[in-house]
């Protein structure tokens, strides 16, 4: 009686257990799959002068819970696509290729003019303000990861202060 | 009213006018020497310089007299730095209004193997009709950048767009003389260029 009474309970211990142990694996991988995925907004191509072979995309990217990289991007609007880093250092402006950008788990990411940027390389046809492209981002784990990027005009805003501007100080 | 007092208010006019007069010189004097204090004159860099343009014919600097002039320096293969440094100066031609007639942005590119004057018109066109670009040979670009302490280092990355230029990049104000009054830097403040052109233009307009 009291074997089987013990016996019992340890098997029921043992179930619960497994049971709760399958219950956290399928919850934590349903959790990883969710959370994997880098999320990109933002994207958006500056409108440059047609003849310009050249031109910079800019976007955001929020890394998912898990350590990626990313490593690469296309597009069909450019015969090329890198990633570059512009920097200002003794007075001189610099470009330099990044062969990848290491993501940190939850590191979100900015690109933005005269910083990083996205060189389009050789465009295949000039765009204008408001075009949609698509743009690749190439993800060492995560893959490749389409978005459509908004063509926006190069518009620089007036500085809020504007309104002392331009009265005499005397 | 008798010939006397007549004279006499006549001669109060007239002495009034001449202190108006005399009051209105003092200040707009005042004005220039403000204006002079505010952006003196850099007397270490600038000057004349003739290069192939835009324009349909040469640009000598000095063609360019009475007109308040922002000069740029870079290359129509930049990607990022340079466009946006056009559109500030576009933003910086809106602020002005009317006086944008008396302004001119010029930008000289040092890399003339791909920036041909066609393709620098296109390009400079984009950003305002009115903007101006200028190449050379190298020797001649070599020159003008020398006279303007500009820095452009030619550099071969691993990238697929072939060669680009590490480079200092400011945004030179010149005067109705074509004298450097300032320096900006690239991300300058537009309202702080347009006020600048302003008080070039109100100074030179005033002849003593």
């Amino acid at each position: 009686m009291k074997m089987n009474l013990a016996g019992l309970l340890v098997a029921g211990v043992l179930v619960v257990a497994a049971g709760a142990h399958a219950a956290t694996v399928t919850d934590r991988k349903a959790e990883s799959a969710r959370s994997l995925a880098p999320l990109i907004s933002n994207a958006w191509i500056s409108e440059a002068p047609p003849v310009a072979k050249n031109n910079a995309a800019f976007v955001t990217v929020k890394n998912g819970t898990r350590k990626d990289a990313l490593l690469g991007v296309e597009t069909p609007a450019a015969g090329a696509a890198e990633l570059h880093q512009m920097s200002m250092a003794g007075g001189l402006m610099r470009m330099q290729r990044l062969p990848l950008i290491n993501l940190a788990p939850n590191a979100e990411l900015k690109f933005g003019p005269g910083g990083r940027h996205i060189m389009l390389i050789n465009m295949k046809s000039p765009l204008k303000a408001g075009d949609k492209v698509p743009l690749t981002l190439i993800f060492r784990k995560a893959g490749k990861i389409t978005v459509e990027a908004e063509v926006r005009a190069l518009n620089i805003e007036t500085d809020p202060a504007a309104e002392h501007a331009g009265h005499d100080h005397h | 009213m008798n010939k006397a007092l007549l004279k006499r208010t006549v001669l109060i006019a007239a002495v009034l006018l001449v202190l108006a007069f005399i009051a209105v010189v003092v200040m707009q004097v005042q004005g220039k020497r403000q204006t002079l204090e505010r952006l003196p004159v850099n007397t270490k860099m600038g000057g004349n310089f003739v290069l192939p343009s835009t324009l349909g014919r040469p640009l000598e600097l000095a063609s360019l007299k009475g007109k308040v002039v922002l000069l740029n320096f870079g290359f129509t293969s930049c990607p990022d730095v340079c466009p946006l440094v056009l559109a500030r100066l576009r933003q910086v031609l809106r602020e002005l209004g009317p006086d944008a007639a008396n302004t001119r942005v010029v930008f000289v590119s040092f890399d003339p193997a791909r920036d041909t004057v066609p393709v620098l018109a296109a390009y400079v066109r984009h950003f305002h009709p009115d903007m101006i670009g200028a190449t050379g040979t190298d020797a001649e670009i070599a020159a003008v950048a020398a006279q303007y302490g500009v820095v452009y280092l030619k550099e071969s990355g691993d990238s697929a767009a072939g060669y680009n230029f590490a480079h200092s990049d400011y945004i030179y104000l010149l005067d109705g003389q074509g004298r450097v009054r300032k320096l900006y830097a690239n991300d300058a403040k537009t309202t702080e260029m347009a006020a600048d052109v302003q008080l070039l233009l109100k100074a030179d307009a005033i002849p003593f």
